[in-house]
């Protein structure tokens, strides 16, 4: 085993660009542990290194329209990079690179969580907030689409962000929450779930934006639709994203932009 | 300027601020007193659970309390013989975690102004024929009245300005739940800073003012005060 790994590495090293960059990638808090996944896979074929960090796609927002120094931007939704698109970070096109799907979970395993919601037997249903968190908006379209959003709105408490609404309900003070499928895969298998359909609301969309045009960050950035990140993804609970996105390489790195 | 759900979120943090105030004055001052009196030799023990939150992320207490008070908590089964149910996402909720939040900040300058006034005013208060309360509402009292200035704008503004409690055990539910501060988070966070900025500006004017009125008194107390 051991001359295996001394091999591997060998092969590795040899094949490595003479000098490896290190990259700063603003990573949603959701995505945290598959983007782990992947930076490491990329790291280990092209030698460079990846450099995680974690926060709410708000803050990230707010830190890289003030100047904070990423290179790749990995949001929770397709409103930011948007924006931040709108405002000239356009080096490469917005990727989608995982979509998120919405499930209803109960900590109590004897009735189903769908049972529960629709004949209403619960003091409190946790969701993520709608107005900022993008399963919060998923949440409350299903919810009108069901036709229950006027029924359960008193009984609502929302969280500041998806991982909050689990937290209730983990903690038993809600009897319901609809959080992300990634999170309730981690979960032991107690409890009961239920897949919420994708019609009912807008496909959750992350979407990735390229900060700036340095060929390792669209390296990476084109990475994610590898096969390999695109396993990592379906794992951790995502779907993972249109495969038919074509990501060509710019012409040429702009010398104008800052 | 501020809209309905920001007055309402004003009301529930003055109630709340209020409501934690009073319960902690009846609650505090008889802890103050015994803390200043006391030669328990436990006494260390009660005064660093009574600091404790001084010191905690808000976020622990409330993590803590969320757990306590859940289905599964130790509290739970007590909850419901009592019939009273969940307390998370209720007002009675908040003001449970009100209560350990602010606690150091009312009992602290209690027990500091109890200390203060020493033995020897009590003592001459007994040799004239007072009794134990006369001797505590007639001459500790007024003598702490600093303390207890001090000790309610404290206590009102620390509640004033809770986040990390209320965020974790509150819901965010409008009008019975979501506070001051977690609906000036909640426009920053959707990038509504105008809404952000009337809130946060009058949280700021009115915890100034308070903190000012406490050092104005306090000087006047200090200057025309017993000693």
């Amino acid at each position: 085993m051991a001359y295996l790994r001394v091999l591997t590495a060998v092969l590795v090293c040899s094949c490595m660009p003479l000098r490896a960059e290190v990259i700063t990638v603003a990573v949603a808090a959701n995505f945290q542990q598959p983007a782990r996944e992947i930076v490491e896979v990329f790291a280990a074929h092209t030698g460079h290194r990846v450099v995680l960090s974690s926060a709410s796609t708000g803050k990230h927002y707010a830190q890289i329209i003030n100047g904070a120094p990423f290179d790749l931007f990995l949001a929770a939704d397709r409103r930011r990079p948007e924006m931040l698109e709108q405002q000239g970070f356009d080096h490469a096109p917005r990727l989608t690179y995982a979509v998120g799907r919405l499930v209803l979970w109960s900590p109590d395993a004897d009735q189903t969580a769908e049972g529960r919601l629709r004949s209403g037997q619960f003091d409190y249903l946790a969701i993520a907030n709608p107005r900022t968190a993008p399963y919060g908006t998923a949440a409350r379209e299903a919810l009108d689409n069901l036709g229950l959003w006027q029924s359960v709105r008193d009984r609502l408490v929302t969280g500041e962000s998806v991982t909050q609404a689990l937290q209730f309900a983990l903690s038993g003070n809600a009897q319901l929450a609809l959080v992300a499928r990634s999170q309730v895969g981690l979960l032991d298998p107690a409890g009961s779930r239920w897949l919420v359909s994708e019609s009912l609301h807008q496909p959750i969309e992350q979407q990735a934006i390229a900060l700036n045009g340095s060929p390792t960050t669209l390296a990476l950035l084109r990475f994610l639709r590898s096969e390999e990140s695109r396993t990592i993804i379906s794992r951790h609970g995502y779907d993972p994203g249109p495969a038919d996105t074509v990501l060509v390489d710019p012409v040429a790195p702009d010398e104008n932009r800052p | 300027m501020l809209n309905d759900a920001d007055l309402t979120a004003l009301w529930i943090t003055l109630k709340l601020a209020g409501v934690t105030l009073i319960i902690l004055l009846l609650l505090g001052t008889p802890l103050a007193w015994w803390l200043s009196r006391t030669r328990s030799r436990f006494k260390f023990m009660v005064e660093a659970l009574v600091a404790l939150p001084l010191v905690l992320p808000p976020t622990v207490l409330g993590f803590y309390l969320l757990i306590l008070l859940g289905s599964q908590g130790p509290l739970s089964g007590l909850l419901e013989a009592l019939g009273i149910g969940t307390l998370a996402f209720t007002f009675t909720g908040l003001v449970i975690g009100s209560l350990v939040y602010s606690l150091p900040f009312v009992v602290q300058p209690l027990q500091a102004a109890f200390v203060s006034m020493g033995q020897r005013p009590l003592e001459v208060a007994a040799t004239l024929g007072a009794s134990p309360m006369d001797r505590f509402f007639t001459v500790a009292v007024p003598l702490a009245a600093p303390g207890f200035l001090t000790a309610s704008v404290l206590g009102f503004a620390h509640t004033l300005g809770e986040f990390g409690v209320v965020l974790m055990i509150g819901g965010n539910i409008p009008g019975k739940t979501q506070v001051l501060s977690i609906a000036i988070y909640d426009h920053v966070e959707a990038m509504d800073y105008a809404n952000a900025h009337w809130l946060a500006g009058l949280l700021l004017v009115a915890s100034l003012l308070m903190l000012m009125a406490v050092y104005r008194l306090g000087r006047r107390y200090a200057t025309v005060g017993p000693r």
